[in-house]
């Protein structure tokens, strides 16, 4: 009889990047990378464990803006204009590094990849992802919940209760249309929390969420199981905390896994590396060198010089790791079960991207540990939030503290000289968005269609995305211009609707470019 | 007599604070509050952003209230989610259309917390809802008249009429800066904020009151459940935290310093290790050189001809032509290039060799 129980929980999330207006988009590539590399490999590999029958629990949310390009026709075709393009620059390279062993053999390894990808994309997949997630949804194996709409940082948008509303309502309604039921569990924007928004959870029907581990310690009253067990709010949505110690030996690179010498090095990429005239074709249009994902070289050490990726031995010890990690886990289950008298949770939330993408190995980690926690041990046993609701329906009562999983805990990584500019506008705006409901909302169905447009603005403008690419100064000038555009066309719909005067041309290039949440319907903001 | 002494502590916490803020302020970058929020999408880089802003500078004062966080601290967490969006610097082309206003003088104040000791407000204020507080000033006082905030403590106060909060104190502030951090430095406590107009006498007149926030809690509760209350000693082990000493005062002492320490340093929320990770510590020096060599073999033929490379075919133009480029590591190489006619009557066979070696 198993001790424990540890909870793996992904989180998979994109800002919604789609720019029909023009011929190519590199910031699209942000989807089409972590396609390729993560969300793929990562239904590969649940495929492979339903195949051979290994029974296994995980936890994902697909963020509704993730499922909305997931599901969108001009991505979808794009992606497979990339995929055709990094096949031929596959090609290029197995034959330019043909008297080079180290190397021909990695770049046969991604013309692989690639064409292998391309092949289950379209022609298996038939180009719907998400189809696919909730066939292994409905076999029992994978529990996928949901997230804001546009995982918008909800404790700094709460001054407006319809802009928290929103997020939920429409991240809800989004899950319904794309996963034919309703979410039970919301990852949090963040983890982002603040004092009543379990009120929001509880009226969109949603069973439970996840916190930072301080969320659930700093909870009042004191919570009995630190961060090991199920609580439950005064509205009775119950709340899990992250795991401190889980969680550091994957994201940490000086005590975490992924910093390892053997694994393969992040920063060392062709389209950086190689001649330029030979490049440009697969980089940016404008002539910059991007990463193209074709990467030769391990972490080899402290040290400028890089030696050839070996995945054979990359393998082993993604392998040896999640070994590692699985001991630890055992260990700490039975600490803990020897002290509060139940059968704990460990519950390990990651950020999706983080296997695949960042951690090349970490898919094949996670699937080493999937099977190992299946086999080699009798200590801990894979579960979800929801299921361990049903081994222990009865919980304490607690009020959670605010927090976040952001640097320092709290909100500042939101809110700071990089990027507070952006609350007046983002405030004021849900404010004029309930003044137009209120005032248009019978006049018609342009007007209704101009609010629906105005609601999806808002809501772009309002992903946590653009003000954590502010502070970190990553992609910064993108951010901004997103944030001031959604706006801009929010405040000129609004025009339209108090001049009485629609330009209909306008409107549907609105319409047409910002094609997010087709269903959306503005009554959330009726009060 | 109690609220006066409490006052100036606080007076004196804050005064701390805000001589901390500027110091912090002006340590970061100077990039004036003007360019921020009047951030239009005409500004090709982040980098052009601050010499516009910096040759613009109209106002010097509005620099001492940005808080910036020095945007080169990523975390761990941050740089792998930064490596999500890793295509590309940015390639924007759209026509620079876009524009917000810098204020939209609809008379609000709006305060947020940033985390259990620092909250933060922005204010927007119209020149005609000024003229109206500024007329209800005896004209005798209107010299010299001073933009303050009023920060009020109203924990548990539920109809807050500006005079019945706990305790209040004044932050003097620049009022083009249109926002301002206050360390409260109380967590778990309710805040109201005004902003108002005070005279040469230290009289406030109110412009604006503010929403009520409370500061998001810190520390492990002292309220303990019943009916799920474990003994101190098992619940620390749950914690993981041990040695902390005896009495239980000490050992709560000791656990606040901690989880405090823990916090700052982003203990918990995974961010473990800053850019002093261990990749980014290595003591690399920056500068380096990398020699590649790549081998260009090219020839023409009859375009129907069947063209191979070391036995392997290879494709050719339309025109005949073929270009193959090679990676080439030390040693000695030979490339035979075969060419067939159509016909298949005709095979031609050059083999051009090379070796690549790097004089020590």
């Amino acid at each position: 009889m198993e001790k424990g129980y540890l909870s793996l929980v992904l989180h998979a999330h994109l800002p919604f990047v789609r720019h029909p207006e023009y011929e190519e988009f590199l910031e699209e590539r942000w989807l089409f990378e972590a396609l390729t590399e993560t969300y793929l490999p990562l239904l590969s590999m649940m495929e492979g464990l339903i195949h051979d029958r290994v029974d296994f629990k995980l936890t994902m949310n697909i963020s509704p803006s993730l499922s909305e390009m997931l599901a969108d026709e001009l991505l979808k075709e794009r992606y497979v204009k990339y995929l055709d393009k990094m096949i031929e620059l596959c090609e290029k390279e197995v034959e330019r590094t043909r008297f080079y062993e180290e190397f021909h053999k990695l770049a046969l390894m991604y013309y692989y990849r690639f064409s292998n990808t391309k092949e289950k994309f379209v022609n298996r997949y038939h180009r719907d992802i998400l189809k696919q997630f909730k066939a292994v949804q409905d076999k029992g194996n994978l529990e996928i919940i949901t997230c804001g709409a546009t995982h918008g940082f909800l404790p700094l948008l709460s001054v407006n209760k319809e802009a928290v509303k929103a997020q939920i309502r429409i991240g809800a309604d989004t899950y319904r249309k794309h996963f034919g039921a309703s979410p039970l569990g919301i990852w949090l924007p963040e983890c982002g929390y603040f004092e009543g928004l379990d009120k929001f959870l509880k009226e969109e029907g949603i069973k439970y969420f996840i916190l930072e581990t301080h969320g659930i310690l700093f909870s009042r009253p004191r919570p009995k199981f630190g961060a090991y067990s199920a609580y439950y709010t005064k509205n009775r949505v119950a709340v899990f905390g992250r795991d401190h110690e889980s969680s550091k030996s994957v994201w940490s690179s000086i005590e975490g896994y992924p910093g390892d010498y053997n694994y393969r090095e992040y920063y060392r990429d062709i389209g950086f590396d190689l001649d330029y005239d030979y490049i440009k074709p697969y980089i940016s249009s404008c002539g910059a060198r991007i990463f193209t994902g074709i990467k030769y070289y391990r972490i080899t050490g402290n040290t400028p010089h890089k030696e050839p990726y070996v995945p054979e031995k990359a393998r082993q010890k993604a392998a040896e790791h999640a070994g590692n990690f699985m001991f630890n886990r055992e260990k700490q289950i039975e600490h803990l079960y020897g002290i509060i008298g139940r059968k704990p949770i460990i519950v390990s939330p990651y950020d999706a991207e983080l296997f695949g993408h960042w951690w090349f190995e970490g898919i094949d980690w996670l699937n080493f540990l999937i099977r190992k926690i299946r086999y080699d041990q009798k200590t801990i046993k894979l579960i979800t939030p929801s299921e361990y609701l049903k081994v222990y329906p009865r919980n304490q009562v607690i009020t959670p503290s605010p927090s976040s999983w952001g640097w320092k805990g709290y909100y500042e990584v939101w809110l700071n000289g990089s990027n507070d500019w952006i609350y007046p506008h983002l405030h004021r705006a849900s404010e004029e968005m309930k003044k137009a409901v209120k005032e248009f909302s019978s006049d018609g169905e342009v007007k209704k269609r101009i609010l629906n447009q105005m609601l999806r603005e808002l809501l772009l403008a309002q992903s946590s995305d653009w003000a954590f690419m502010m502070k970190t100064g990553a992609f910064s000038e993108y951010a901004t211009k997103r944030t001031i555009i959604h706006l801009e066309r929010f405040y000129l719909l609004k025009s339209y609707l108090e001049r009485n005067f629609f330009n209909m041309e306008v409107l549907e290039d609105i319409e047409r470019k910002d094609n997010i949440f087709p269903h959306i319907n503005y009554s959330v903001y009726q009060t | 007599m109690k609220k006066a002494a409490n006052k100036n502590t606080l007076k004196k916490r804050i005064q701390a604070g805000i001589k901390k803020i500027r110091v912090l302020a002006k340590k970061s970058q100077r990039r004036s509050k003007t360019s921020s929020r009047r951030i239009s999408s005409n500004k090709k880089t982040s980098l052009k952003k601050e010499s516009v802003s910096k040759s613009r500078k109209k106002k010097p004062s509005l620099e001492a209230v940005s808080l910036a966080t020095p945007t080169l601290k990523h975390t761990e967490e941050e740089r792998i989610e930064v490596s999500k969006f890793s295509a590309v610097e940015t390639s924007l082309k759209e026509p620079e259309r876009f524009n917000l206003p810098l204020c939209y003088n609809d008379n609000r104040i709006v305060l947020i917390p940033r985390d259990p000791w620092w909250i933060h407000t922005y204010w927007d204020i119209s020149q005609e809802k000024i003229n109206e507080v500024i007329a209800k000033i005896p004209l005798h006082e209107r010299e010299n008249l001073k933009w303050a905030l009023r920060v009020h403590d109203v924990t548990g106060i539920d109809n807050f009429s500006g005079h019945n909060s706990h305790s209040f104190y004044d932050i003097d502030i620049n009022f083009d800066a249109y926002n301002w951090y206050i360390n409260v430095n109380a967590p778990e406590r309710e805040w109201c904020v005004e902003i108002g107009l005070k005279t040469k006498n230290g009289r406030f007149f109110v412009v604006l009151r503010s929403n009520i926030i409370k500061t998001p809690y810190f520390g492990i509760s002292d309220i303990v459940d019943e009916e799920w209350a474990l003994p101190d000693e098992d619940y620390f082990k749950v914690l993981g935290v041990y040695d902390l000493g005896r009495s239980s005062l000490e050992r709560r002492k000791k656990l606040e310093e901690l989880l405090k320490q823990q916090i700052s340093s982003g203990f918990f929320s995974g961010a473990l290790s800053s850019l002093s990770s261990l990749r980014e510590k290595k003591k690399e020096r920056k500068f380096f050189l990398e020699v590649w060599t790549e081998l260009i073999l090219y020839g023409r033929t009859t375009p129907d001809a069947a063209v191979s490379v070391c036995g392997k075919k290879i494709k050719l133009r339309d025109d005949g032509t073929f270009s193959m480029r090679y990676a080439l590591p030390e040693g000695n190489f030979r490339f035979d290039v075969s060419a067939t006619s159509q016909d298949k009557e005709e095979t031609i066979t050059i083999i051009p060799a090379v070796k690549r070696y790097t004089i020590k």
